[in-house]
């Protein structure tokens, strides 16, 4: 919910400033056009034609009006026509007067066209020593409006445009927030169902509202996951129970291998020759009887049905008992155990299913046993860092090559690294030829059972040290 | 009995070969009283004729299982039962172990493991050795004995007796003679608690011991340290 919840706010924020951003945007545009349209005023050309000017132009020489040659150039160039009415209401002088423009006028003329129109030509007019300076633009080129404002009006304006800006600011985060809590509303069933379908929940989805059929889909996915789920189990299983159940038949005649090589083992009427290979046959039925053990373990393992049973139990008394088993077990001479238990392990007590644990700390000190046939110190240290108990197994034998540990973390099915390229589709599966690492992957698969981690520290592509965390 | 090849046995499992296989294993052994039965019903037969001493037992019968006759058979004598099963789980040795069995030896197996553990239960039950169900044990070690009945140590010089931590150790080491025993499982045996808090304590308890059993405590012949694992009772020069 906190995703969905995540969401909401990045929306709303985002409509926020968009409507900040736009609103921005125009009161931009607006200061850009007021500066520029000052400087376009402040052009001296521009300026210099104007009315006033034109006004100015016109001069009685004694004889008649004459028009400067530049101010007559602009008046035909920008305008429709020009003419001067004097203080009797005539036209004493013109330029360009078209002829429905009547030559007298009376004061309610003057009045009327100096605020909207002369015959459609909308006008300016401009006071002259002799009478009225008018010019008109072209028909249709300028709208005129009478326009008054009361002074105090205008004083608050910049006021009441501040309010304005601040209603709409409020309008928006009105909105943003209102269509925002609705989207969440809206969303909150669906979300709550995709986090269900995170952890494997059946999910019941009421579909109706706008998102109905979102919902109708989560449920279709949600009844598709569980019955993928059930599928899988039942393979699972049935591999659990075939792998048990073969292990379980192989058993009594395994047992009837083993006693009869123990007995030619030991019968004396038997060369040496005979005895050897009698027990040969029985190191191998037991090396097949282990093997069957950890192939049954690391299969309920795997797929989740091996019953833990964790209960507190000290990382310090499960090595000390593992050294004395070696020990009491004849740990050949060629190899030397060393234990080094830091003083604050002594309290320390983990949840964890001991018998499995040991199980996994002697496969690892095994191994260093059956891959060093002539010996090395195998060193086990116990130590208290970061919340966590680590347990450090070392030797100085040959070590595990880097390629047992990556057939470890390679996924079942992929093949391993350097053996014959993937099959095209189609094409029967290889099975790959990597190193056996059974004993490893039940380490690993006993270690991440009880919630910890399987590190291999490697020098030089061989690692003579493994370090298991285990939380406390 | 006297000796534990006198002890009758009879084996109940129903696999012929495995059958003979097993009672040609005990006969090499030593054990001379030797019954099978590869059913419940033969079995029970053979239960009513001649109680037996000990009966090592199948899990997996053709008219019945093994846990039931178990309990069948437990009612009618208090008889040591080692179950000998292909049936690996964990709930079925506990099953086996919960019931009251002596032993719970899963198949494949050696034969050495079988018999050793079928010496081990007959001297427990019927022989003399700690726990065992009458007769009193004595510890010989070198010139000095150990009585664990009475919790005293006789040695030329005279006799002194042991305190009731001394002598739990003691036991704990005897049973497990020639073995380590860790620091926690001996505390566990005599505190039922774990190492942490009472390590000081066992030292103290040791060396005390030693002085009761050992001719020269600083040099001991017996009660030896495994250095950071725990301590070991030497066997003795016959065994």
């Amino acid at each position: 919910m906190k995703d969905l919840l995540k969401i909401c706010r990045r929306y709303i924020m985002t409509a926020i400033l968009t409507v900040c951003l736009v609103l921005g945007m125009n009161i931009l545009f607006f200061f850009v056009y007021l500066v520029r349209e000052n400087m376009y005023k402040a052009d001296e050309s521009y300026y210099s034609w104007r009315i006033a000017r034109l006004s100015e132009s016109l001069v009685w020489d004694g004889d008649e009006y004459a028009l400067s040659a530049e101010a007559a150039e602009q008046i035909d160039a920008n305008y429709a026509f020009a003419m001067l009415i004097d203080q009797q209401g005539s036209v004493v002088w013109s330029r360009n007067l078209p002829d429905e423009i009547p030559l007298s006028y009376s004061l309610s003329d003057i009045a009327s066209m100096t605020r909207w129109y002369l015959k459609d030509y909308p006008v300016k007019v401009w006071e002259h020593p002799d009478g009225l300076f008018v010019i008109a633009g072209a028909k249709d080129s300028l709208a005129k409006y009478d326009m008054a404002i009361n002074v105090s009006t205008l004083k608050s304006l910049p006021a009441y445009f501040g309010a304005y800006l601040l209603c709409n600011l409020l309008m928006v985060i009105f909105l943003s927030v209102f269509f925002g809590s609705r989207l969440y509303t809206s969303m909150k069933t669906i979300a709550g169902g995709i986090e269900n379908l995170h952890y494997q929940k059946p999910l019941n989805l009421p579909e109706r509202g706008a998102t109905a059929t979102l919902a109708r889909k989560l449920n279709d996915a949600s009844i598709l996951l569980f019955r993928q789920k059930l599928a899988l189990d039942k393979r699972d299983n049935a591999r659990t129970e075939w792998i048990s159940g073969v292990s379980h038949d192989i058993r009594t005649p395994l047992s009837l291998i083993m006693g009869h090589a123990d007995s030619l083992e030991k019968n004396p009427s038997l060369d040496s020759e005979g005895q050897k290979e009698a027990a040969s046959i029985r190191e191998n039925s037991v090396q097949i009887r282990n093997l069957i053990a950890d192939l049954n373990l690391t299969s309920k393992l795997e797929y989740g049905s091996y019953p833990l049973r964790p209960a507190a139990c000290s990382p310090a008394a499960l090595i000390r008992s593992l050294a004395a088993w070696h020990i009491n077990n004849g740990l050949p001479e060629s190899f030397q155990l060393e234990i080094d238990i830091s003083p604050e392990m002594e309290g320390v007590t983990i949840q964890a299913d001991a018998d499995l644990l040991s199980r996994a700390f002697r496969n690892l000190t095994g191994n260093s046993i059956r891959h060093n046939p002539q010996g090395c110190l195998i060193r086990i240290q116990a130590a208290l860092a970061s919340g966590m108990a680590v347990l450090r197994f070392s030797d100085t034998g040959s070590g595990i090559p880097v390629s047992v540990i990556k057939t470890l973390y390679r996924p079942a099915s992929s093949p391993a690294a350097g053996d014959t390229p993937a099959p095209r589709s189609g094409a029967k599966q290889i099975p790959h030829t990597g190193p056996h690492v059974m004993g490893l992957r039940i380490v690993k698969q006993i270690v991440e059972a009880h919630g910890g981690r399987l590190e291999f520290e490697l020098q030089k592509d061989v690692c003579h040290s493994i370090k298991i965390s285990l939380p406390v | 009995m006297n000796h534990i090849y006198e002890c009758r046995i009879l084996i109940i499992d129903d696999n012929q070969q495995l059958l003979d296989m097993l009672t040609s294993i005990l006969q090499k052994e030593g054990y001379q009283f030797l019954r099978t039965a590869s059913d419940c019903k033969s079995a029970r037969e053979v239960f009513a004729a001649e109680t037996p001493d000990l009966i090592i037992l199948d899990v997996m019968l053709p008219d019945g299982d093994g846990f039931s006759l178990f309990q069948e058979f437990r009612v009618q004598a208090d008889l040591p039962i080692l179950f000998l099963s292909a049936r690996d789980q964990d709930n079925d040795r506990l099953l086996g172990l919960g019931l009251g069995a002596d032993d719970y030896l899963t198949k494949p197996f050696l034969p050495k493991e079988l018999t050793l553990r079928l010496a081990a239960i007959i001297r427990r039950t019927y022989l003399s050795g700690p726990g065992a169900r009458s007769g009193e044990t004595i510890l010989t070690l070198g010139d000095r004995s150990v009585h664990f009945d009475r919790g005293t140590v006789s040695s030329p010089q005279g006799e002194s007796s042991l305190t009731a931590k001394e002598l739990l150790i003691l036991k704990k080491l005897y049973e497990n003679r020639g073995r380590i025993v860790t620091f926690d499982a001996l505390c566990d045996a005599v505190w039922g608690d774990g190492y942490y808090t009472y390590e000081n304590t066992l030292m103290v308890h040791i060396r005390r011991l030693r002085e009761k059993i050992e001719a020269d405590p600083s040099h001991p012949r017996w009660l030896l340290t495994a250095r950071g694992i725990g301590y070991r009772l030497e066997k003795g020069e016959t065994e």
